[in-house]
């Protein structure tokens, strides 16, 4: 097999990657997204015990999320979410109303995150 | 710590496939495609090796994919002169029939100094002795001296000499090669009867070398006898 014959199943493999990351990584944005409105549910009908449970769910999606979404994605992205979530858990057990705008905020970054991953000429230049 | 341990073993070992793959081409002379590869390989590494926040990924995938552009480009360029004339250029003459090419040197922004550094690299140190000179794509100057001023070669004297390729390394370092051996038509018989002569194992020879008219040049390990025989 000569280095050209090589070179192109390389790049056909990279490509093939590069076209897999961004269904994954919007997979997992929206999974994240999903668990983060039962949060913002359970927030908004006052349900602290509902919410606090939704939201040791979405510790854990967030985990599986990092793990995944970390390959592709750099890590300063993934450190803001992650600190939003952790402050989330003193505002939902005292049922404040900034978690609100907490869980607000994280859906907002987490979409974003798969958006810049999408090749838009605006990201290229 | 050693999590930068870890990438710099794969980002080594992921650059030394990306120069394998390209070739010995990237080893000898750099034309300007490749010289820029080269560097962006190297800058590119050097970022996956500093931030450990980037995934390794995002180092890895524009260094592969900037050695498979490499590699189809060349073979393009193997396989189109246009391509080729596109992505190197073509060689430009600077001294044609002992006359310097003004124009051609200003055009190359070659200045005077340039032009007698070239020369001097290339063991001439008068202009007078040129006959032709010419700009290669990857920028060094070949040089052609008038016939009466080039050294006298075997076939100018009369002399005939038999043609015979280098010799090849048998035995370096305690280890045969066979693929040496069988090329200069060969075989271990002939290896063990010189090794037997001269009173060593094959352990104890750190250089062996022989060409296909059976001239051996050996050198022991250090605290044995050396010698050589024709």
């Amino acid at each position: 097999m000569n280095r050209c014959t090589i070179s192109l199943i390389i790049l056909a493999a990279l490509i093939l990657l590069c076209i897999i990351s961004l269904p994954v990584i919007h997979g997992q944005c929206d999974r994240l997204v999903r668990q983060t409105d039962r949060v913002a549910e359970a927030a908004a009908q006052g349900d602290a015990e509902r919410a606090l449970a939704e939201y040791e769910k979405l510790e854990q999606r967030w985990e599986s999320f990092h793990d995944i979404t970390g390959l592709f994605v750099d890590g300063e992205k993934l450190d803001v979410p992650r600190e939003v979530i952790c402050a989330l858990r003193p505002l939902l057990a005292a049922a404040h109303p900034e978690a609100a705008s907490e869980l607000a905020r994280l859906r907002g970054m987490i979409e974003g995150l798969y958006e810049e991953e999408v090749p838009g000429w605006a990201h290229i230049l | 710590m050693l999590i930068i341990l870890i990438r710099s073993l794969i980002v080594y070992a992921l650059v030394i496939c990306a120069v394998r793959l390209m070739g010995k081409r990237q080893l000898g002379e750099l034309q300007p495609a490749e010289l820029v590869v080269t560097i962006l390989i190297s800058n590119i590494a050097t970022l996956s090796l500093e931030d450990t926040d980037t995934p390794l990924l995002r180092g890895i995938l524009p260094i592969l994919a900037m050695v498979c552009f490499e590699v189809i480009v060349s073979w393009g360029s193997l396989h189109s002169v246009r391509l080729r004339r596109l992505i190197s250029g073509s060689p430009k003459i600077i001294i044609r029939n002992g006359e310097i090419d003004q124009e051609m040197l200003h055009a190359l922004r070659f200045s005077v100094d340039d032009l007698m550094t070239a020369l001097r690299g290339n063991n001439v140190f008068s202009v007078e002795e040129v006959q032709f000179a010419i700009v290669e794509t990857n920028g060094n100057v070949s040089v052609c001296q008038k016939s009466d001023v080039q050294p006298a070669s075997k076939k100018d004297v009369h002399v005939s000499a038999p043609a015979l390729d280098p010799p090849q390394v048998i035995i370096a370092d305690g280890k045969l090669r066979e693929k040496a051996l069988s090329a200069v038509g060969q075989d271990e018989k002939w290896v063990n009867a010189i090794l037997r002569a001269r009173g060593i194992t094959l352990d104890e020879v750190f250089l062996f070398t022989a060409d296909t008219a059976c001239d051996y040049y050996l050198v022991p390990k250090q605290n044995t006898e050396r010698g050589h025989a024709a």
